[in-house]
């Protein structure tokens, strides 16, 4: 049983770990996208409507990635310059995603039919799935999830190790310095926001593909906002990213399993466990801000 | 540098006559990139569908605004559209980002559900026409009080723990939905509901009226949604704690500097927002849907949001815009009714309009974000009869309001430049 619920933790933690990851990146040049959502909500669509089409995973996935690259060039464009409210502009990708999406399914289904998608299986890794205990748990899971560690390592090698990493770092903090020291911040922003995007429609991809293997309309159910509360409990550390989503996915599971399996069923406050991740999110992120003040207050 | 503190500070101040002919250039233009955005977005659907004809056309205006029967439905959604788009409005003029208009109006409207089962409880609820006022304000009182109390929560989260508006309040709209669906299944549900999880319908004497003028019902929320604008519209320009606002939005260091809290501004202003989206969950639930069940809410926050933020600054602009997505709504509603147009194309016109004016015509006059590191007040220099409040004490109460105000703004101007650098600087480790 535990086993069951660590996998279903893992498996929901994917998509908001990947998006988060993106967002990490992009909140250090000083930039927020509430816009991930629907990014996110595009690549879900473009890889289920990819899958359907009978084309393979990987093709898929690919597609979602370039969904999510296409809204996030939209955001950089519109945000590099730092004259236009990124709010606005998320929410504006939010609703042309919505739209759009829900539009699209509704098109696609009545051309083709409604049908259900192979979801994406659990890769073994050779040596390590035979570890006691940790095996069945961490190393025979889907090849997203691994990606995303891989992910996640090769970022804190790019934020900590290499001069790039930190002019990315230096632009949330001082964009004319930047400019100045001969770097060019607002390419560095549009490039991370394209990267963020394309991270993000990969995390969406994974939403239709990993799980549930169908589309509905507005599938990502605030996931997008929830890797937006993960990135700054995480406090923008990639390394830190999956684990946050990890805990996050665990209280999810947790609520679902009891949601199936408990006696009453039918008692309305039933109705209130899905709240339940959401609110430990906020607790985590509250104390989180509570103690990064305390370090950063002037003694 | 020089050149990068210069572009910082706020342009001068054109002629009247100019002002006046640049804002009416600037609302014709906006106007049309609201039109071009609908007809961007409807017109690539009608093409799919096949059906591109004057005959759509005539659906949209007819269930829109031109029927008397599709005027009066699009007034009912303008109301909690516009309820919610003016606390997201008056909290965006503080700096802030309350994305979480939802989740107040559904606790304002959970609120008023409890409320009118309070009220008819005991028994037989009088049919004396005072006595339902009475209760219609207590009821208006409770809604306004729980979505003051779910903004307030964003407030202090914001204000002494620094911690993001925009995520919190995401964050607590879907908590706040949950805890409705719950209280509508269980608590509050409707024993006689026919299987749907939803309250007991509002008593018609609780139920808020409408007024037939030319053959076109008007509701009452509409009238009552209208004049709130105006008051909070007039709030901000004219009144003292609306200077105060405005000052801590263009300067949080100056205002903290000239004495302001600038933490109880943002946790009140906040509190305040989550009032006004509270009334608009009252206002929608006595006038138009009465029952308060999962489907209560089409987003209604969510429209409010986008109407708000195609508004910008403009009090003026804010009802026309939530009209304007009223508008869109019922007629796309109608178009999938009737033509077969899928009605998500109403949300591709709010996103490209959104995109379009808030990404192009607010260049300039953009609003800033409120720095996540709030300033602490700081004791003023100077005169020592200065206690930390904003206006010195002296004898003329009216007139210093004014003069101090004044001040402030002359200050944040002033410094403008510098504090932007500074808070730049005061982050980096």
């Amino acid at each position: 049983l535990m086993e069951a619920l660590l996998g279903s933790a893992i498996r929901i933690s994917t998509p908001i770990s990947f998006a988060a990851l993106g967002e990490s990146v992009l909140e250090r040049t000083g930039r927020v996208n509430v816009g991930i959502e629907g990014t996110m909500l595009s690549g879900a669509f473009v890889a289920y409507v990819a899958a359907a089409s009978g084309h393979g995973h990987l093709f898929a996935m690919l597609a979602a990635a370039a969904a999510g690259a296409t809204f996030g060039c939209i955001f950089g464009v519109l945000v590099s310059s730092g004259r236009v409210d990124q709010i606005v502009a998320g929410i504006g990708i939010n609703l042309l995603a919505a739209g759009l999406t829900s539009g699209g399914i509704r098109w696609f289904e009545a051309s083709r039919g409604y049908r259900a998608v192979d979801t994406i299986g659990t890769v073994e890794i050779p040596w390590l799935s035979r570890l006691p205990w940790v095996g069945p748990v961490l190393f025979s899971r889907s090849p997203v999830w691994y990606s995303s560690i891989l992910v996640a390592i090769c970022l804190w090698w790019f934020l900590a190790k290499t001069r790039a990493g930190l002019v990315l770092t230096a632009t949330g903090f001082a964009e004319d310095g930047v400019a100045l020291s001969g770097s060019r911040p607002r390419r560095v922003i549009f490039l991370t926001s394209v990267f963020s995007g394309t991270l993000a429609g990969i995390g969406g991809g994974d939403i239709s593909l990993g799980s549930a293997g169908i589309f509905v309309e507005g599938g990502t159910a605030g996931r997008g906002f929830l890797a937006l509360a993960i990135t700054l409990v995480a406090a923008r550390k990639p390394l830190a990213v999956p684990l946050a989503a990890g805990a996050y996915g665990l209280a999810e599971a947790y609520a679902l399993q009891t949601m199936t399996t408990s006696a009453s069923q039918l008692a309305w406050y039933r109705e209130l466990l899905p709240a339940l991740p959401f609110a430990i999110t906020l607790i985590v992120y509250a104390i989180a801000s509570v103690s990064s003040a305390r370090r950063s207050a002037p003694s | 540098m020089a050149s990068v503190i210069e572009t910082r500070l706020p342009p001068a101040e054109p002629k009247t006559s100019r002002a006046v002919s640049y804002a009416l250039l600037r609302g014709s233009a906006i106007l049309a990139a609201i039109g071009a955005a609908s007809l961007l977005a409807f017109l690539p659907a009608a093409a799919l569908v096949g059906k591109i004809s004057f005959s759509v056309v005539r659906t949209f205006v007819i269930h829109s605004v031109a029927g008397s029967a599709g005027l009066t439905e699009t007034l009912h959604l303008f109301v909690p559209i516009a309820f919610a788009g003016s606390s997201v409005w008056l909290c965006r003029r503080a700096g802030l980002y309350n994305l979480g208009a939802e989740g107040q109006l559904m606790a304002g409207a959970l609120a008023t559900a409890a409320a009118v089962d309070f009220v008819r409880s005991p028994g037989g609820f009088e049919q004396s026409s005072a006595l339902s006022f009475l209760a219609i304000l207590g009821i208006g009182l409770a809604a306004a009080a729980a979505g003051a109390l779910v903004g307030l929560l964003v407030g202090l989260a914001r204000a002494y723990l620094s911690m993001h508006e925009a995520v919190v309040t995401i964050l607590l709209n879907l908590i706040v939905l949950a805890v409705v669906r719950g209280a509508t299944a269980g608590p509050l549900r409707d024993p006689a509901g026919l299987g749907y999880p939803w309250t007991r319908p509002v008593p018609s004497t609780l139920k808020l009226p409408s007024i037939g003028v030319l053959g076109v019902e008007i509701p009452l929320a509409f009238l009552l949604a209208v004049s709130v604008l105006l008051v909070v519209a007039l709030h901000l320009s004219r009144s003292r704690a609306g200077l105060v606002i405005r000052a801590v939005a263009d300067n949080p260091q100056a205002a903290a500097f000239h004495g302001i809290d600038v933490r109880r501004v943002v946790a009140s202003t906040l509190a305040v927002g989550g009032a006004l989206a509270g009334l608009g969950g009252a206002a929608e639930l006595l006038g138009h849907q009465f029952r308060l069940g999962p489907f209560f809410s089409p987003g209604f926050g969510f429209h409010g949001l986008v109407a708000a933020m195609i508004a910008g600054k403009s009090g003026a602009a804010l009802p026309a815009a939530a009209f304007w997505i009223a508008v869109l709504l019922n007629g796309s509603a109608a178009l999938e009714r009737l033509e077969g147009i899928p009605a998500s194309v109403s949300a591709v016109a709010q996103g490209i309009a959104l995109i379009a004016i808030g990404g192009i015509f607010y260049r300039k006059q953009a609003l800033q974000a409120l720095p996540l590191r709030i300033p602490r007040p700081t004791r003023r220099p100077g005169p020592p009869s200065s206690s930390g409040s904003l206006v010195p004490e002296a004898a003329d109460p009216g007139d210093t309001a004014s003069k101090g105000g004044r001040e402030v703004l002359s200050a944040a101007a002033e410094d403008r430049g510098h504090s932007a650098k500074s808070s730049v600087t005061e982050d980096v480790p």
